[in-house]
């Protein structure tokens, strides 16, 4: 039987305030999905719904064949990380990993066993009997990994369990989840509002905003292709021109200011309509004019940041960011300079939303 | 010649400055003030009580004794366990008692009113419940206690409507019922106040992690809310026991005679039997009971704290 996690047309509202807007996506078993999106966008009170600490308005959250939409949080086969990991403070190491098995009335034997097992998982073995403030953020965030791992859930949520580290550690532990999941093959349904730590970890994304979903796909889809303004402008560094989308002959381009950028035509976008441009700055090439879309320009800031530069291109009162690796710094072009800027035509997104 | 005076007023004032920066100083300013009011109001009194507890008549001028004391424990009396003979022991017994069964019903009160206010009360509502229950403050002690005899007497509020509907009336007033409710009353708002500290600061993700891992509601309460509270509810059942163990206003006015708590007998002595010895005896006895509780109270607070003792509960 598979255990794939249905969560259909889900709404959510407190009083007057929809937080969640008529949800629907689905997440594969052993698949890692991430809910990615700014504060406030409801992906935190989805997380909590497919958890059961709250009930949707409207809408269904199944697991493989069975509704679990009303069940309460402990039959759901489903166990939550939380943000601030919500350990015990009076108990200990070993009494919060195996609180999970007390209460499901396992002997006290095979509950240590267990817990021994789960803190050799996380790598902390032999640390049943340390006090939860004696840990460091670290180690506090694998123990509340144990305590939610320990009952065997099928469905492992987690609300933005990497917040509170500092950014080396979380890189680290962004990979060593990823790898724990992959081990363990079970669902992780991840909440964060780090684009980054999405791309990463994802093997899809579903990206939030205003309690409405604004596009989902897989890591590579999202950045390559956003659909909307919002997740074009939200994950990753992008330049954004607003435009008029015209037809001329075969062709079709977005008129920027004096500028008009060449794009392939798209049928449902009618003539004259109001669009906005992404192009991503490592798209930008300078000083080549092969193929693709060329634009003459003058440089007006050169960003130097170690193993990239950042070159501002200013076209016809647009400005244009290019990104490019640093080899050789002689190589930057000076500010005030005249360049060409150059990008391949399938670069560009043209985006109605 | 030493060398100090001729640093001149240089000197004088440098050390001045020195010496007002000292931690000696500045916690006798600090607390001078506290201690002060402590000494005259506090422990001179004290001090009086333990000193008329040893002497037969007046103090320094007759012969020390042990004889108030031992009018409160007769010895022979405690060997033979013959109750009867040991009035005021069964009336200390009953005044602890009374303040037991007080502490125990407010603390069983100001849980769930307290939950409610420190997890579920919107933000914007909070001050507004909080302030009714320090409201009653705003009224005197004593009118708020004579308001509960129109409300416990025979032919009173609860009385009535009782035989309204046809039920038999109930002994409420001048007995420990009495006394028990009226405490109760007075000093529920002192276990709400120092357990809505707790409920509130209680990270209410704890209680969803707990229920996510399969806790019932009573597991909950158990393992998670009743530890992580506890220092709240010793405060606040701390300080009800002790009170109660020397009220006296509310025994009198609501207890009648089965309700007569100790307080009232060294009220007795000092007034109208005019044996100043034997009520600051009585005094000095309630003074090292209430102490000792205190004492096992807080040894017991610090075993929580640990992790251990009530709180804890192992793997």
């Amino acid at each position: 039987m598979t255990s794939d996690l249905h969560v259909e047309n889900v709404t959510k509202d407190f009083g007057d305030v929809r937080a969640v807007d008529d949800v629907s996506f689905t997440v594969e078993e052993g698949k890692f999905l991430t809910l990615l999106g700014p504060s406030g966008c409801g992906k935190t009170t989805t997380l909590r719904m497919i958890a059961g600490f709250e009930t949707p308005t409207e809408g269904q959250v199944r697991l493989g064949d069975r509704d679990v939409t009303d069940e309460e949080p402990y039959r759901r086969p489903t166990s939550m990380v939380f943000q601030s990991y919500a350990l015990f403070p009076h108990k200990t190491v070993g009494e919060n990993v195996g609180f999970g098995l007390k209460m499901r009335e396992v002997p006290a034997e095979e509950r240590a066993e267990r817990v021994g097992e789960m803190l050799e998982l996380v790598e902390l073995p032999g640390t049943e009997d340390r006090a939860i403030d004696e840990l460091s953020g670290g180690q506090q965030q694998r123990i509340a990994l144990a305590r939610a791992l320990i009952t065997e859930p099928e469905v492992l949520l987690l609300d933005e369990p990497l917040g509170a580290l500092d950014l080396k550690l979380r890189k680290n532990m962004q990979v060593e989840l990823k790898n724990l999941q992959e081990e363990l093959g079970i669902t992780f349904v991840y909440v964060t509002h780090d684009q980054e730590e999405a791309l990463t970890m994802s093997d899809e994304i579903v990206v939030l905003n205003d309690g409405e979903i604004e596009q989902r796909g897989t890591p590579t889809e999202i950045y390559e292709n956003p659909r909307t303004r919002f997740v074009a402008d939200f994950i990753g560094d992008t330049n954004l021109l607003d435009g008029t989308y015209v037809r001329n002959g075969d062709g079709a381009a977005v008129r920027c200011g004096a500028v008009e950028l060449p794009v392939s035509p798209i049928d449902s976008i009618a003539d004259g309509t109001d669009v906005s441009v992404s192009i991503r700055p490592e798209k930008i090439r300078i000083g080549e004019t092969a193929g693709g879309v060329s634009v003459d320009g003058e440089v007006v800031d050169v960003i130097y940041q170690g193993n990239i530069a950042k070159v501002h291109v200013d076209v016809g009162g647009a400005r244009l960011v290019s990104e490019r690796q640093v080899v050789d710094s002689i190589d930057l072009p000076a500010a005030g300079s005249a360049c060409t800027i150059n990008w391949d035509r399938e670069h560009t997104d043209v985006l109605t939303g | 010649m030493s060398g100090e005076p001729s640093h001149g007023r240089g000197g004088v004032r440098d050390r001045l400055l020195e010496w007002s920066d000292s931690e000696v100083f500045k916690g006798s300013v600090s607390l001078g003030p506290v201690l002060a009011l402590l000494t005259v109001f506090y422990a001179i009194p004290v001090a009086l009580l333990l000193v008329y507890s040893v002497f037969a008549g007046d103090a320094f001028e007759s012969p020390l004794t042990l004889e108030h004391f031992a009018r409160f424990a007769d010895l022979s009396a405690v060997l033979s366990l013959s109750w009867g003979d040991l009035p005021y022991i069964r009336l200390l017994a009953r005044s602890l008692g009374i303040a037991v069964v007080v502490t125990v019903i407010s603390l069983a009160i100001s849980y769930p009113i307290t939950y409610y206010l420190g997890q579920h009360a919107p933000d914007r509502w909070k001050v507004l419940l909080v302030m009714l229950v320090i409201i009653p403050f705003w009224t005197s002690y004593l009118i708020r206690t004579y308001a509960w005899i129109p409300i416990l007497s025979s032919n009173g509020f609860i009385n009535s409507a009782l035989g309204f509907l046809g039920l038999p009336a109930l002994p409420l007033l001048n007995n420990y019922v009495g006394t028990i409710v009226g405490l109760v009353y007075v000093f529920v708002p002192f276990t709400i106040l120092p357990m809505y500290a707790s409920m509130d600061g209680l990270d209410s993700h704890l209680i969803e992690a707990a229920r996510d891992l399969g806790a019932s509601r009573w597991r909950v309460f158990r393992e998670v809310i009743f530890p992580l509270t506890l220092p709240g509810a010793l405060a606040g059942g701390l300080f009800v026991f002790i009170k109660c163990a020397a009220a006296y206003v509310t025994p009198a006015l609501l207890g009648g005679t089965s309700g007569r708590m100790f307080a009232q007998v060294i009220e007795t002595q000092f007034g109208s039997a005019f044996n100043w010895n034997f009520g600051a005896a009585l005094s000095v006895i309630l003074v090292v009971v209430v102490l000792g509780s205190l004492y096992v109270a807080v040894r017991l607070g610090v075993d929580v704290k640990r992790g251990r003792g009530l709180g804890g509960g192992g793997l």
